[in-house]
């Protein structure tokens, strides 16, 4: 069911209504049978999946707590971590990896037959299985107490504002909320509906209407012009992040509508001036993920500079694999990775030569944001081609524009409405740093006339096809 | 749960309702007053009391294969070009009928006929229309049942597109010189060159939306020119079946109007935008083209091919 479908404008009002009728573990049972619902009527026959994987680790979590025999709790670490692995793998990467050996073997001069199985990838399951993995970790680590209620844990992973696409949302941080029965808060509710609400003009308004020009340019570059490649690239950077921080804003937003706390996932990531600063603001519940669970396993930053730098192209090699099973995406980490280690390798030296030049804070800030934006567009053409010969002929269009001109460009007006829409994003986002949004939520009248105007620009610029969210791919 | 807190939501939420529902009404209608002050084709249309003129319909290749201001120069009546992106035979019935419901009939009608082969998404990116022209309507509630509630519950919807964007645009300044300004890429044409056979079709509904535009040009004694615009050599290379389609068109019409094929009429590339379209390049000569044929004569008879 998607957030922008008909089917869950029913859902939610019944939900909430039968949500707030009823307490305790009636209000678990719903809202557990709800989210297995909300899953279901996306396929039901991958049901089984979820409930086996929630199962596993509960149990699991439940063995490791007081076993004191660290080999017997590796070993059951292990079983949790393999079995969640290889689901995850099987499902995702089964078809990639069997490609890429036979590829491998291909070019040694031998042709292994081709295998092909017909595998549904289920929605969710690189969000759901991390959350599950992080508990077990957490547990095993000794940092959190395992949860006695199978009902609660199951309500956690499956809970259907964040089960397809996030944010990956820790039992530490969710289980607690489940304990006790949310006090409804109309300040708060408030809140999460004129979140969800700007979410909602974030996907249709914007993301949707960026699409047609980007999707088309990405599909055949060599029939586009430099300009239209060019655009394309900066507007699928906006493009991604209008759907994806649009979906966890719907999500946050109901969520709080329910009562419940899920975190930041999206912090106005283009407005960043490092590469680091980047990934504490984009996916943050992912990018946390990878750092508490890969980054510091492996040994972070503690082990010298050679291998902090290791361990940070591996950590990034190995996100960009989460998203998807291709090398597109891998080359894609491997971008961000390199970003990362070229900002710890100079930085100092930089810093020390701006201060040297006297050069103005807010000039440094402007120029570094602009690098890291564009530094972090180009990687985007990877993670978006569908090949790597599609992103060299993008990047091979691009380079052989003859001239800016917007002549070819096909359909200004929707190019001039996406730029428009693009900068308005850019204005309210920079607002909200500048501290514009404070006054604003002080005042009920200006915040109704907002939340008004923003349901204006969803029927005005909305685009209502039920395109999917780019994520639920992932 | 405090019952007050719930109560205080659910005054928030209806408040937000009211005021959403009144700002959609109030600017909705702004909008629908200003639509027919713009000069963009439709608005045009729409304002009514245009003369006896050469008027032409048809999707994207007749707004660019049909370059008005050039044609202009030759025609001894005003031109109104009323073509759009995407319109089909169905769709362009439809405005036809609302064009003779508010203006002189023209004296020369001519319809780009590849536009027999589109769908009806049109029909929808002229919501802002609906109001106000009753075939659009009426073929609106046939087709497209769930806009058509959708922009009587929420007005400003009916604005939601390209062509209120376009209306807005052209507010002060006529759009009939809207036309490709570009020149075809050398990967498009070889990719035309290496592209697999084509068939073309016809939907059986824009047939008949052809029976019954002929059919009422017949009655209302306008002059109808069938047209097939240029395309690309490379691209019309590959299509297997020309006579068989301009026949099926020709017998569609009623049999008795000519179909003027220019399909492979121009052999210049720089004359085109892409395959299917001609560019200000190509659509100069070729209106010079159309009135050395005759295409543009309004006394001349329309003879079967």
């Amino acid at each position: 069911m998607l957030f922008n479908s008909l089917a869950f404008l029913v859902f939610f009002p019944t939900f909430f209504a039968a949500y707030l009728a009823t307490r305790g573990r009636v209000r678990l049972w719903l809202t557990l049978f709800a989210s297995y619902f909300f899953y279901a009527w996306w396929n039901w026959r991958l049901l089984p999946l979820l409930w086996f994987q929630t199962g596993l680790d509960f149990f699991v979590a439940r063995r490791l707590y007081g076993m004191t025999d660290l080999h017997a709790r590796r070993r059951l670490l292990a079983l949790s971590m393999g079995t969640n692995l290889s689901l995850l793998g099987f499902f995702k990467y089964f078809h990639f990896g069997i490609e890429s050996a036979r590829a491998a073997l291909h070019a040694l001069g031998i042709d292994a037959p081709d295998v092909t199985l017909a595998i549904v990838l289920p929605v969710g399951i690189s969000f759901y299985t991390f959350q599950s993995m992080s508990y077990v970790i957490d547990v095993y680590r000794g940092e959190i107490e395992p949860e006695p209620s199978l009902l609660r844990f199951a309500t956690a992973v499956a809970l259907f504002v964040h089960l397809v696409a996030g944010p990956i949302v820790r039992a530490r941080h969710l289980l607690p909320q489940l304990r006790s029965d949310r006090v409804f808060d109309a300040e708060v509710a408030t809140a999460g509906f004129e979140q969800a609400l700007w979410g909602f003009f974030k996907k249709v308004a914007i993301a949707d209407s960026l699409a047609p020009l980007v999707d088309p340019q990405f599909a055949a570059p060599t029939l586009h012009d430099g300009v239209s490649l060019l655009l394309a690239v900066y507007l699928y950077a906006f493009q991604i992040y209008c759907d994806f921080s649009g979906y966890t804003d719907i999500a946050l937003g109901l969520a709080k509508v329910l009562g419940y706390d899920l975190g930041v996932n999206f912090d106005r990531p283009y407005f960043a001036t490092r590469f680091s600063d980047f990934w504490r603001r984009w996916h943050i519940s992912l990018s946390s993920w990878l750092r508490d669970y890969l980054y510091i396993s492996l040994g972070g930053s503690r082990r010298g500079v050679a291998r902090t730098y290791a361990n940070l192209l591996l950590t990034m090699l190995i996100g960009g694999l989460w998203h998807g099973a291709s090398w597109t995406f891998v080359a894609w980490g491997g971008l961000h990775g390199l970003s990362l280690v070229s900002e710890r390798a100079f930085r100092p030296a930089l810093s020390r030569a701006v201060a040297a030049l006297r050069v103005p804070r807010w000039a440094v800030d402007l120029a570094a944001g602009i690098a890291v934006f564009h530094a972090v567009s180009f990687a985007w053409i990877f993670f978006r081609a569908q090949s790597f010969s599609a992103a060299a002929a993008m990047i091979r269009g691009i380079a052989n524009a003859g001239s800016l001109s917007f002549a070819p460009v096909q359909n200004k007006f929707l190019a001039v409405k996406a730029l428009a829409l693009v900068a308005l994003l850019v204005g309210v986002e920079a607002g909200s740093l500048r501290g514009l949004a404070a006054p604003l939520r002080a005042r009920p009248a200006l915040r109704l006339a907002s939340a008004a105007l923003v349901l204006w620009g969803i029927a005005l610029l909305g685009t209502f096809s039920g395109a999917n969210f780019i994520y639920f791919q992932f | 749960m405090g019952r007050g807190a719930l109560q205080a939501a659910l005054l928030r939420l209806a408040l937000l309702a009211v005021c959403a529902l009144v700002g959609d009404r109030l600017l909705g209608a702004a909008l629908e007053a200003a639509l027919p002050h713009s000069q963009f084709r439709f608005s045009v249309a729409e304002r009514g009391g245009l003369p006896p003129n050469l008027l032409m319909l048809g999707n994207s290749r007749a707004v660019n294969g049909l370059y008005a201001p050039e044609l202009a120069r030759w025609s001894p009546v005003p031109v109104l070009n009323l073509a759009y992106n995407g319109m089909s035979t169905l769709v362009a019935e439809a405005v036809l009928r609302d064009y003779l419901a508010r203006n002189a009939a023209p004296k020369l009608l001519v319809l780009e006929v590849s536009n027999v082969q589109d769908p009806h998404q049109l029909l929808d990116g002229l919501m802002c229309y609906w109001s106000a022209s009753q075939a659009l309507a009426q073929l609106a509630d046939a087709r497209s049942a769930a806009n058509r509630r959708a922009v009587r519950w929420f007005h400003l919807y009916a604005f939601n597109g390209e062509v209120p964007l376009r209306a807005l645009y052209f507010a002060r300044r006529s759009d009939q010189d809207w036309i490709n300004r570009y020149r075809i890429s050398d990967a498009l044409v070889e990719e035309a060159r290496a592209g697999p056979d084509i068939e073309l079709s016809a939907k059986p509904e824009n047939l008949e939306a052809l029976a019954r535009i002929a059919a009422l040009a017949r009655e209302r004694g306008i002059a109808l020119r069938l047209i097939v615009a240029p395309y690309l050599p490379e691209y019309a290379a590959h299509v297997r079946n020309w006579d068989a389609w301009i026949e099926r068109l020709r017998a569609a019409a009623g049999g008795e109007e000519r179909v003027w094929d220019y399909s492979r009429a121009v052999r210049e590339t720089a004359h085109f935008a892409d395959r299917l379209h001609l560019n200000e390049v190509g659509g100069v000569p070729f209106a010079a083209r159309l009135a050395a044929d005759g295409f543009l004569a309004i006394d001349a008879p329309s003879a079967a091919q």
